[in-house]
């Protein structure tokens, strides 16, 4: 009896999964415009890369939020992927039921970056929220590149041209800006003009 | 004067000469990588319910002898235009007093090995059943092997059970929070 009593207090207190069901009938997903990316080029210790954009869609019929997200699958082929080396712009986004939007994706490969081949997932989920067990949805695209072996100077040469890739147009509009007004100042220093209606 | 004017001049040609390397296709920005970019079919999921219910269920006990098991159904549905696969996992199921860890399958299901471990799976879809872990799987798999089948376009039901863990977890009274996330890869 004591047994029973002592069951039905631990049933009653016990950890649970209980969850307050929301709009039952509500259909989530996403999908991407893209299947499967293989880079054709070895790619470079130190380097950016920027990968063509992903379409995200949503197909469902309620308004639903998305994270994009690096990730690898059981059993892959080649090495996975470090999330730190992809950079999503946005990396998260809300769209309404059929709409879609571009995200690109960036690649940047550390100085450090081991050589050899590479797999993962560049996959879009719907971001849930609330208490309890959250059954979410992703739609992927398999992505696969080679990283070479390179020299700690060439890792740091490419590392120093995607950051100046980044920056443009500043990296060669303000020096030839800057080059421009010396380059002006030098000729009116040496030379004199004078502009004249023609008689 | 005429130092200042040439050191300028050679600093707008070292950014012009580093934002050209190296010769790949470059647009305005971060070097442009070739790739084969593989088109439509592409891949496209819709799951309904996105939450499910376990009930309340008390915690398992005696190496499985008094295991707790609870389920729940949902929908998923491939709506791409092809078969694709589909891959599985799960987070810990996290609480305010702590998290429970989810377990793979190691040919027998015991979740009173150690505390605040338990087992989430996938039945009524999968051959065999699919426990979910941290590391996204293939749900749908050949017979007797870990090979990744085909998901074909169209719907299906199938139901998630859960695997209590073991007396002495924390979480006693808890509503616990997890996120089984499965994800389309295009076959």
């Amino acid at each position: 009896m004591a047994n029973t009593r002592a069951a039905a207090v631990i049933v009653a207190s016990v950890a649970s999964l209980l969850i307050g069901v929301g709009a039952a009938s509500a259909d989530r997903g996403v999908a991407l415009d893209l299947g499967r990316l293989d880079v054709a080029q070895t790619l470079t210790p130190g380097g950016g890369y920027r990968l063509p954009p992903l379409g995200v869609r949503n197909p469902g019929d309620e308004v639903t939020s998305y994270r994009l997200v690096v990730s690898h699958f059981e059993g892959q082929p080649g090495k996975p992927i470090p999330a730190r080396w992809v950079r999503f712009e946005p990396n998260q986004l809300t769209l309404k039921p059929g709409r879609t939007k571009k995200v690109q994706a960036r690649l940047s490969l550390p100085t450090g970056a081991d050589p050899g081949d590479y797999a993962g997932l560049l996959a879009a989920q719907i971001v849930t929220t609330g208490k309890g067990a959250q059954v979410g949805a992703g739609a992927a695209a398999k992505v696969t590149f080679s990283v070479e072996s390179a020299t700690l100077l060439g890792a740091w040469w490419y590392r120093i041209h995607a950051y100046l890739s980044d920056q443009q147009p500043w990296t060669w509009l303000l020096p030839s800006l800057l080059a421009m007004a010396l380059l002006t100042r030098q000729v009116r220093s040496r030379f004199a003009f004078r502009v004249e209606r023609r008689a | 004067m005429r130092k200042y004017f040439l050191a300028t001049v050679a600093l707008a040609l070292v950014a012009l000469t580093a934002s050209a390397v190296p010769a790949f296709t470059a647009d305005s920005g971060t070097v442009t990588v070739s790739v084969t970019a593989q088109a439509p079919p592409a891949p496209c999921l819709t799951v309904t319910p996105g939450t499910v219910n376990f009930g309340a269920l008390p915690f398992s006990a005696d190496n499985g002898a008094g295991m707790s098991e609870g389920n729940a159904e949902v929908d998923i549905a491939n709506c791409g235009t092809a078969g694709q696969n589909l891959l599985g996992a799960t987070t810990d199921a996290v609480g305010p007093s702590g998290a429970w860890t989810p377990l793979p399958y190691l040919g027998t299901i015991d979740p009173c090995a150690a505390p605040n471990r338990f087992y989430l799976y996938l039945f009524g879809f999968t051959t065999p059943v699919l426990y979910m872990t941290a590391t996204p799987a293939p749900v749908t798999t050949t017979l007797g092997g870990p090979t990744a089948a085909v998901f074909p376009v169209g719907a299906k039901t199938f139901r998630f059970g859960i695997d209590m863990p073991c007396r002495g977890s924390n979480g006693a009274g808890e509503t616990k929070a997890l996120t089984a996330t499965f994800t389309a890869v295009v076959a």
